[in-house]
C-alpha cells in the first residue's frame, strides 16, 4: 500500500497538469448489456467512462496524450440469483511522444515515446497490453526498427489481463490486492521496404515473470503441491515472428505469419533422485503459432468485404491443465501473453487450438454508417491435451471442438453516438465424435451504446 | 486572379465545390488564400457569405460584427487576429446550418463543432483544435462542408 500511496501524488500532479494544458479532452460513455448462456445463464450490465486528452507539441507529430477509464459491471446469474459487482478503472495510456525528423542524413525520422504505452504484436494475437516504459524507433529508407520495454507492475488488478500462470490466476482473483501480476514486456521490430508490393516484418517479443519468488514452488520440490489456490512457477516466454503480407490480385490481400515460441515452464516431471520419483523442474518451451488470412473486397456490392482466416496454435498431449499443466518432456503448448477474442461465445486462449474463420460484412444502406456481418467458426484441437475450455470429456480423444455462428451490426448514428450488437451461437461437438461432454447449444448477445461527450 | 499560387487540385476543387460566393467576393478569396495565418475578418466574411448570413456587398467590418453577434468570436477576438480550427468549425457549422451530433445539438459550440467536422473529414485533426488555420485551410474546409451539405460528399 505504501508504494501505491507514494505513487498517487505524482500521478495526480502529472494528470492535473496535462489536463490543465490539454487542447482537447473528452469523455466517452459506453453502456452495455450482455446475455450469456454458456453454460449457465447470466446477464451483465456495464457502464464505462473513458476520459482522454491530447496536447500536441508542435506540428511534427510530437504530443502528450493520455486516457483512463473507470467503470463497473454487475453480473446476475439467472439460475442461482447471485450477483457480482466488478469495479474497474486505471490509466490506459500516458504517452509522451517526441518526433525528430531528419536529424541526420538517411534517418528520415526518429521517435521516442515514454509513459504507459500499448505493447502489441503485428498480428494482435500474442500480446495487447499496456506497460509502463519506453519505446525508441528509427525510420531509414531501407528499414524501420523499433525497440520497446515496459512493466505491468503498476497496473491495477482489474485492468491487468495477463493470465499465463497459476500465480497470475491467483493474483487476478485476489480482492485484497490493488495490483495485478508483474511482468516485464520487451518488443523489437524490423520492417523492410515492400518488394513487389509484398511487405516483410520481423519481430521479437519477450515477457519476463517478475513476481516475488515467495509466490512460487521452489525448484526440485519433491511433493506434489496441494495448496488452495494452487502454487506454480515462473513463466518466462519469448516469441520470434516473421510476417509477410500484400496484394495477391486486385482487391484481394493476404497475410501470413509464423511465430516460434520459446521459454520455460515449471513442470511436475520424473526425477531419478527424488524419493517420490517426481519433482518440480523448469523445462524448455518449444511451440509455435501460425496463420494465414485472405481478404477480398467488393466495393460495388454494398461495400462487401470477406475474410478467411486459419490459425494453428500448437498444443501438448501431456498437458493435464490449460495453465502450467506440463507433465512430461518439453512444453510444446503455445502460450500467448494476452488472449484474443475469437467467437462471441467460444473464445479460448490460442493454445492447443485450430480455428478456421470466415467473415463477411456489408454496408446495407449507403447513406447510413451501418455495417452488418456474419462470422462462421470451426474449432479443433491439434492434440488431446488440455486447453482453455470447460466441459471437455475426460479422456476424450476427438479433435472436434465445435462450430459457431455470430451475427454483428455496428451503427454510427452520429459523430458521437454509436450502437453495436453482436450475438452468437456455439454448437459444441459432443463425445464421442466431439470433445465436449454436453453438446447443448450455447449463446450470447451483447448490446452496447457509446456516447462521446 | 491569383489561382496560380495555389495547387491546381485546390483550384479545381474551388471551382466545382459549389461555394456560394461569387464576383465581388473573389477578391476576398484571393486575399484570404494569400494569408499564411488567416485573419478573423477575412474568414468571417467568406464563411458567413457562403451561408448567406451576410451579403456579398458587405465589408469585412460587417462580417466581423456579425460573427461577434452570432457568438462565433470571443470578446477578445480582433479583426486582424488569427482563427483556431475549432472556431472555424463552429463558424462553418453555424453558417451552413449543418446538423451535428447529440452533444452539438445540446451544447452548440466550438468543441463539438470541431469534433463533428473532424469526424466528417471537413477539417484535419492534426495539431489539435487550437491549430491556427491558413487561408487555404479555410477554403478547403468550406468547400468540403458545402459538398457535405449538398449531399455530394
Amino acid at each position: 500500500m505504501n508504494r501505491q500511496k507514494a505513487l498517487t501524488l505524482p500521478v495526480f500532479l502529472i494528470l492535473s497538469g496535462a489536463m490543465a494544458f490539454a487542447q482537447e479532452a473528452g469523455v466517452d460513455s459506453t453502456t452495455g448489456f450482455t446475455l450469456v448462456d454458456s453454460p449457465s445463464t447470466t446477464i451483465t450490465a456495464a457502464e464505462r467512462l473513458d476520459g482522454w486528452w491530447k496536447l500536441p507539441l508542435g506540428t511534427n507529430g510530437s504530443l502528450f496524450e493520455g486516457s483512463a477509464h473507470v467503470g463497473g459491471s454487475v453480473e446476475i446469474g439467472l439460475s442461482g440469483g447471485s450477483s457480482t459487482w466488478l469495479p474497474t478503472g486505471d490509466i490506459d495510456r500516458l504517452r509522451l511522444a517526441l518526433v525528430f525528423p531528419n536529424i541526420v542524413p538517411d534517418l528520415s525520422r526518429m521517435y521516442v515515446e515514454l509513459g504507459r504505452l500499448a505493447v502489441k504484436d503485428a498480428m494482435g494475437l500474442i500480446v495487447l497490453h499496456p506497460a509502463d516504459g519506453a519505446l525508441i524507433g528509427f525510420e531509414y529508407p531501407f528499414i524501420k526498427v523499433s525497440v520497446q520495454a515496459g512493466s505491468t507492475a503498476l497496473m491495477l488488478r482489474n485492468a491487468n489481463s495477463i493470465v499465463m500462470s497459476l500465480y497470475d490466476q491467483t493474483a487476478s482473483a485476489d480482492a485484497t490486492s490493488w495490483l495485478g501480476t508483474s511482468r516485464l514486456l520487451y518488443k523489437a521490430t524490423a520492417e523492410f521496404p515492400d518488394i513487389l508490393k509484398q511487405s516483410v516484418n520481423l519481430s521479437f517479443i519477450a515477457q519476463q515473470d517478475t513476481n516475488p519468488a515467495s509466490a512460487f514452488i521452489p525448484l526440485y520440490t519433491q511433493t506434489r503441491d496441494t495448496n488452495d489456490p494452487p502454487l506454480g512457477g515462473r513463466l518466462d516466454t519469448q516469441y520470434s515472428s516473421i510476417q509477410v503480407s500484400g496484394p495477391l490480385i486486385p482487391k484481394m490481400f493476404y497475410d501470413a505469419f509464423f511465430t516460434y515460441g520459446s521459454g520455460r515452464t515449471l513442470s511436475w516431471v520424473t526425477d531419478a533422485v527424488s524419493e517420490s520419483g517426481y519433482s518440480y523442474q523448469y523445462v524448455p518451451i518449444s511451440s509455435f503459432l501460425t496463420g494465414v488470412s485472405l481478404e477480398y473486397f467488393m466495393p460495388a456490392l454494398l461495400s462487401a468485404a470477406f475474410n478467411f482466416r486459419f490459425l494453428f496454435a500448437s498444443g501438448d498431449a501431456d498437458y493435464t491443465a490449460a495453465i502450467e499443466g506440463n507433465s512430461s518432456g518439453n512444453g510444446t503448448m503455445f502460450i500467448p501473453i494476452t488472449s484474443s477474442t475469437l467467437g462471441a461465445v467460444f473464445s479460448p486462449a490460442l493454445s492447443n487450438l485450430m480455428v478456421a474463420q470466415l467473415t463477411g460484412s456489408v454496408k446495407p444502406f449507403p447513406k447510413e454508417r451501418i455495417q452488418t456481418g456474419l462470422k462462421l467458426f470451426a474449432f479443433m484441437r491439434p492434440t488431446t491435451g488440455a486447453l482453455d475450455a470447460t466441459g471437455l470429456e475426460p479422456g476424450g480423444d476427438s479433435p472436434w471442438l465445435g462450430f459457431e455462428t455470430d451475427v454483428f451490426a455496428n451503427y454510427r448514428i452520429s459523430s458521437d453516438l454509436g450502437l453495436s450488437l453482436s450475438t452468437g451461437i456455439f454448437m459444441p461437438g459432443e463425445a464421442p465424435t466431439g470433445a465436449f461432454t454436453d453438446g447443448s447449444a450455447q449463446f450470447s448477445m451483447n448490446v452496447a451504446l457509446t456516447l462521446g461527450m | 486572379m491569383r489561382f496560380h499560387r495555389i495547387p491546381s487540385a485546390l483550384a479545381c476543387f474551388l471551382i466545382f465545390s459549389g461555394v456560394a460566393v461569387h464576383s465581388q467576393s473573389n477578391e476576398q478569396i484571393d486575399v484570404l488564400l494569400l494569408q499564411a495565418q488567416a485573419r478573423f475578418d477575412s474568414v468571417a466574411y467568406i464563411v458567413l457569405a457562403a451561408g448567406g448570413l451576410i451579403q456579398e456587398s458587405d465589408g469585412l467590418d460587417v462580417a466581423f460584427a456579425k460573427a461577434l453577434d452570432l457568438g462565433l468570436a470571443g470578446k477578445s477576438s480582433t479583426p486582424a487576429g488569427p482563427v483556431r480550427v475549432d472556431t472555424l468549425s463552429f463558424m462553418v457549422m453555424k453558417s451552413l446550418a449543418l446538423k451535428g451530433g447529440v452533444m452539438y445539438s445540446i451544447f452548440p459550440g466550438r468543441r463539438y463543432a470541431y469534433r463533428e467536422l473532424v469526424f466528417k473529414k471537413v477539417v484535419s485533426a492534426r495539431g489539435g483544435p487550437s491549430r491556427l488555420v491558413t487561408g487555404e485551410d479555410v477554403m478547403r474546409s468550406l468547400g468540403y462542408a458545402s459538398a457535405l451539405k449538398g449531399g455530394t460528399r
